[in-house]
C-alpha cells in the first residue's frame, strides 16, 4: 500500500491577521492555532460489490473485497478563536492508498446450464480520499500550557476509488474449469459531505510552541456504478488518532 | 474422399506478391515492403522444385523442422512442419508443412518470407526493457507469464520487424504483442483468447429441455451449429425436408453448401431436431474424452457430421416406403457417405404425434431427442474406426450391442437415473419411442430385461437368422441383447431370466470400471470377426488389465458373461 500526505495551508489569510497584531501578541489572545499533526485511522474499511454479467448464454457474476486500510497520514488545520473559547477550524486531510482487491467469480460453462466455474483473482485497486474538515469548536482558557479542545462539524470529502469493471478468464476444452486472466478496472469519483467531531488536547512548552494529540470522527459513504448498473457503496473517513505540532498566536 | 467448400487446388505452385509502398516506421529496422512466397505444390515438377529449395533452406537453418507426424489414416504418409528463420531468428508465421509418401513429397504448402531480409537483428532494447514495457502494454495489471523472445514478425503490408514478443495478460485481455526491438512501439497484437466466432446458444430440445448450443456466428451476424468449442469439427446439416437432396449428399460426390448448414438468426434455437442432434452428439464426444481420453471417432479428432431433417413428421406419412428409414431410424453411415464425405449421422424425425408404427405399435419422434440413441450412433463410428466388427451375425450383433452400451453409459453419465422420459435407464430410446397402440411399450430395447421387447437375453435363446437385410444381418438387433444384458449384469448385478445365475455387479457407483473395460476391449482388443465368446474373453482380458486379476471388475464380468450362457 502507498501512503501520501499531503498539506495545505487553507488559512494564510486568518494566520496573516494574527501576527499582525503586535499588541495582542504581547497578552497572547491566542487567536489563531496552527495544527500540523501525522495521524492514523483505527480500523478498517471494506469495499465490497457483487457484479452481475452474461457469457455463454448464463448469468455469471464475480464479487470483489477490498479492505482499505489507510496508513498515517498528514493532517494540517487551523482554529480560529472568535468570541470567548469558541471558535472554528478548518482542516484538511489527504489519503492516496493502492489495495489490492480480492476476485471471485462464477462463471458459466460453455455446454452446460447451472455449472458455474469458479475463479479467483486479484486486482490492484486505488483509493484517494481528501477531506476539508470545517467545526466548530470549543477550547479552554487561552494563554494556559495545556489547552483543550472540542469540535464538530461537517466534513466535505472527495474520492477516488478503482473499482473492478469487468473480470477476463482462459479456459480450453473440456471447459470444466476456468482460470483467472486478469481484470479491468476504471476510476470512479465521488463527493459527500458527513459528520466529524473530535477532540484535541496540547501542551506548550513555549510562549508560541508546543505539541499535542487529537483524536477525531468523520464519516460519509459515496457509491460508485459498477458494470452491471449495481451500485457500490464506498465507505469514507473513520477514527483518527494524531499527534503533532502546535503553533498559537 | 469427397471435400466440403472449396474444391481442391490445382497445380498452382508459387505465387509472389510483392506489394509496393511505404518507408519503413520512424527509426526502426524494418525492411521495405516485401515478396512473400506462398507455396501450394503438388505437381511433381513443382514438388521438386520446392524440395530442393526446402533442402538448401535446411541446410543453411533457415529452416527447421518444428515437428513431424504420421497420420494413421494414412499410414504411408509423414507430414514435417518447418519453420522459418532469419540469421537464427524465427519469423512468425512463416512455415511450410511437406506431406510425403513413402518418402517422396506428395504436397508442399507454405507461406515464407524472402531470402533477402536484409534486417538488422541486433536489438537495441534488452529484454529486460522488453520484458518492462510489453508488461506495462497490459495496462496497470499486466503480466507477463513467460519471458520475452525475439522473433522477426511479418505485418499483413509485408514489412518485416525485429521484435520482442510475449503474451501479455491484463486489462482484461489475453494478448500476443510484439515490439520493434530497436524502438520500443508496438507493432503487432492480436488476442490469444480465440472466441472471435465461437457463440453459445440455447435451444430447446425434443423434451421441451433447455439446453446450450456450442455453434459459430458468422460474418453475417447469423449462426451455424458449427461447434467452435471442441477440437474436432463437429457439424449438424439441417436437410429441410428435401429427401432428394439429402440422398444425394449421402451418396453421390454432391458436396454440402454452407447453406446446407443448420442455422439460426437470433441464436435462440427452435428446431428440436437440430437442437437435439447437434447437443447429444456433442455431449458424447465429451463423454468419450472425459471417461475413456478418447479424441472423437477416430481417435484424431476427426469431423464429426450431422444431419437430420431428411423428411418432416407430416412428410413421413407420404413417402416410400423404402425411404423410411430416413424417417424412421437414426443411422451411422461412414465415408465416404454424408454431406462432407466424411461419414454423418442420421437421426429422423420420427412421425406425427398419435401415428403409430404398424410393427411395434409405437410412436416415434426426432431420433435425435434421445441422448443415448445419439450416443449409440455416434459409437457405431468409433466401432468403425476401432474394432471395425462386422455387421453381421454374432460380430454384428456384439457391434450393435456395445452402441447400446456406450448408448446407456453415456445417458447415465448426464442424466439422473430412473424411469421416466428424460431420466437415465436400461431401455434403449424411451425418450423419443412412445407406447401408443394398446399392449405396446416404450422404448426399443431393454439391457435389463431384454426378453420384454422379444430379445434374448442368453445364448441359447439367440436368433437364427439370415444374414439378409430381411433377417437383420443374423439379427443383429436382437442377439445384441445377450451382450446387452451381462454389460447390464456386471454393473447392477442380479439374475439372469434363463440361468437363473446371480451376477453380483460391481454397482452402479462403480459403473465407469464396467464401461472402461467394455470400452477397452471393444475398440482395443476385439478383431473385426469377433463372436460373443471372444467378446467374453476380451472383456475379461481388459477388467484384468485395468483393474487387476480378482478385481470386482473381473468378477463381475465373467459372473456376467456366464449369466448370459457365453463360454
Amino acid at each position: 500500500m502507498r501512503f501520501e500526505a499531503i498539506t495545505l495551508s487553507l488559512f494564510a489569510a486568518a494566520l496573516l491577521s494574527a501576527v499582525a497584531r503586535p499588541a495582542q501578541a504581547q497578552a497572547l489572545s491566542e487567536r489563531v492555532v496552527i495544527s500540523v499533526s501525522g495521524a492514523s485511522v483505527t480500523g478498517t474499511s471494506e469495499i465490497t460489490s457483487t457484479v452481475a454479467f452474461t457469457a455463454n448464454a448464463e448469468k455469471g457474476s464475480y464479487s470483489y473485497r477490498f479492505p482499505v486500510k489507510p496508513k498515517p497520514f498528514g493532517e494540517v488545520s487551523a482554529r480560529i478563536r472568535l468570541i470567548k473559547n469558541f471558535g472554528v477550524s478548518v482542516g484538511y486531510t489527504s489519503v492516496s492508498a493502492n489495495g489490492t482487491a480480492e476476485i471471485t467469480g462464477q462463471i458459466p460453462h460453455p455446454f452446460f446450464f447451472n455449472q458455474l466455474r469458479p475463479i479467483t483473482g486479484q486486482a490492484s485497486l486505488e483509493h484517494t480520499e481528501t477531506a476539508v474538515h470545517v467545526r466548530a469548536t470549543l477550547s479552554s482558557a487561552p494563554g494556559k500550557k495545556l489547552q483543550f479542545s472540542v469540535s464538530a462539524g461537517p466534513t466535505f470529502f472527495s474520492v477516488k476509488q478503482g473499482l473492478v469493471d469487468s473480470v477476463s478468464w482462459t479456459d480450453s476444452y473440456p471447459y470444466d474449469t476456468a482460470t483467472f486472466a486478469s481484470a479491468a478496472t476504471k476510476q470512479v469519483s465521488q463527493s459527500a459531505t458527513g459528520f466529524g467531531a473530535g477532540a484535541d488536547v496540547a501542551y506548550y512548552f513555549s510562549k508560541h510552541l508546543g505539541i499535542g494529540a487529537s483524536a477525531s470522527v468523520a464519516k460519509a459513504t459515496v457509491s460508485g456504478t459498477a458494470s452491471d448498473n449495481s451500485v457500490v457503496s464506498i465507505d469514507v473517513g473513520g477514527t483518527s488518532l494524531g499527534f503533532g505540532v502546535r503553533l498559537r498566536f | 474422399m469427397k471435400e466440403l467448400g472449396l474444391a481442391r487446388s490445382g497445380s498452382i505452385v508459387l505465387s509472389l506478391f510483392l506489394i509496393l509502398g511505404a518507408t519503413p516506421r520512424g527509426q526502426s529496422t524494418a525492411t521495405a515492403k516485401s515478396s512473400v512466397m506462398q507455396i501450394r505444390a503438388t505437381s511433381s515438377a513443382d514438388l521438386r522444385n520446392w524440395e530442393s529449395y526446402i533442402t538448401q533452406a535446411r541446410r543453411a537453418g533457415d529452416l527447421r523442422l518444428r515437428s513431424s507426424i504420421r497420420d494413421p489414416l494414412t499410414p504411408t504418409h509423414t507430414t514435417e512442419r518447418f519453420d522459418q528463420f532469419y540469421q537464427g531468428i524465427p519469423i512468425w508465421g512463416s512455415d511450410v508443412v511437406v506431406d510425403s509418401d513413402n518418402g517422396a513429397p506428395a504436397s508442399i504448402f507454405g507461406v515464407l518470407s524472402p531470402d533477402s531480409l536484409a534486417l538488422n537483428v541486433s536489438p537495441a532494447l534488452s529484454i529486460e526493457q522488453a520484458r518492462l514495457l510489453l508488461t506495462g502494454s497490459g495496462g496497470k495489471d499486466g503480466a507477463l507469464r513467460a519471458e520475452p523472445s525475439l522473433v522477426i514478425a511479418r505485418l499483413e503490408n509485408g514489412e518485416h520487424y525485429l521484435t520482442y514478443s510475449a503474451v501479455v495478460f491484463g486489462a482484461g485481455r489475453v494478448d500476443r504483442v510484439f515490439l520493434d526491438a530497436q524502438t520500443g512501439a508496438e507493432v503487432l497484437r492480436y488476442s490469444e483468447l480465440h472466441k472471435q466466432t465461437a457463440a453459445v446458444g440455447t435451444g430447446t430440445g425434443v423434451l421441451g429441455d433447455s439446453k446450450k448450443l456450442s455453434v459459430e456466428k458468422t460474418s453475417s451476424g447469423s449462426y451455424t451449429a458449427y461447434d467452435r468449442h471442441r477440437p474436432p469439427v463437429i457439424e449438424t446439416f439441417d436437410m429441410r425436408g428435401n429427401l432428394a437432396r439429402t440422398k444425394l449428399l449421402f451418396y453421390t460426390s454432391l458436396f454440402a453448401s454452407a447453406s446446407d448448414l443448420a442455422s439460426d438468426t437470433d441464436n435462440i434455437w427452435t428446431d428440436v431436431a437440430v437442437v437435439d442432434a447437434h447437443v447429444h452428439v456433442s455431449w458424447t464426444y465429451d463423454y468419450y474424452y472425459k471417461r475413456f481420453g478418447r479424441s472423437g471417432l477416430d481417435g484424431r479428432n476427426g469431423p464429426i457430421n450431422i444431419a437430420v431433417n431428411a423428411v418432416t413428421q407430416q412428410g413421413s406419412l407420404s413417402i416410400a416406403a423404402e425411404d423410411s428409414s430416413w424417417a424412421v431410424n437414426a443411422f451411422w453411415c461412414r465415408a465416404p457417405c454424408g454431406p462432407t464425405g466424411q461419414g454423418v449421422m442420421f437421426f429422423g424425425d420420427g412421425i406425427p404425434p398419435g401415428y403409430y408404427m404398424p410393427d411395434s405399435g409405437r410412436n416415434y419422434t426426432y431420433f435425435g431427442g434421445a441422448l443415448d440413441i445419439a450416443a449409440h450412433e455416434l459409437t457405431h463410428a468409433v466401432t468403425t474406426y476401432t474394432s471395425n466388427l462386422t455387421y453381421q451375425n454374432e460380430s454384428g450383433a456384439l457391434n450393435e450391442a456395445f452402441s447400446d452400451m456406450m448408448g446407456k453409459s453415456v445417458e447415465f453419465y448426464y442424466h439422473p437415473a430412473g424411469g421416466a422420459v428424460g431420466q437415465a435407464d436400461y431401455v434403449i430410446g424411451k425418450d423419443i419411442s412412445r407406447a401408443v397402440r394398446p399392449g405396446s411399450i416404450s422404448g426399443d430395447r431393454s439391457m435389463a430385461n431384454p426378453g420384454l421387447y422379444g430379445d434374448p437375453d442368453h445364448y441359447s435363446r439367440r436368433a437364427i437368422r439370415p444374414n439378409t437385410p430381411a433377417g437383420d444381418y443374423g439379427g443383429v438387433h436382437t442377439n445384441s441383447g445377450i451382450a446387452n444384458q451381462a454389460f447390464y449384469l456386471a454393473i447392477e448385478g442380479g439374475t439372469n431370466r434363463t440361468s437363473g445365475l446371480v451376477v453380483t455387479g460391481v454397482g452402479s457407483g462403480n459403473r465407469d470400471q464396467i464401461e472402461k473395460t467394455f470400452f477397452r476391449a471393444f475398440t482395443v482388443l476385439m478383431p473385426a470377426s469377433s463372436t460373443f465368446s471372444t467378446a467374453r474373453a476380451a472383456t475379461i482380458q481388459a477388467a484384468r488389465d485395468l483393474y487387476g486379476a480378482g478385481s470386482n471388475a473381473e468378477r463381475a464380468v465373467i459372473q456376467a458373461w456366464t449369466a448370459v450362457g457365453v463360454s
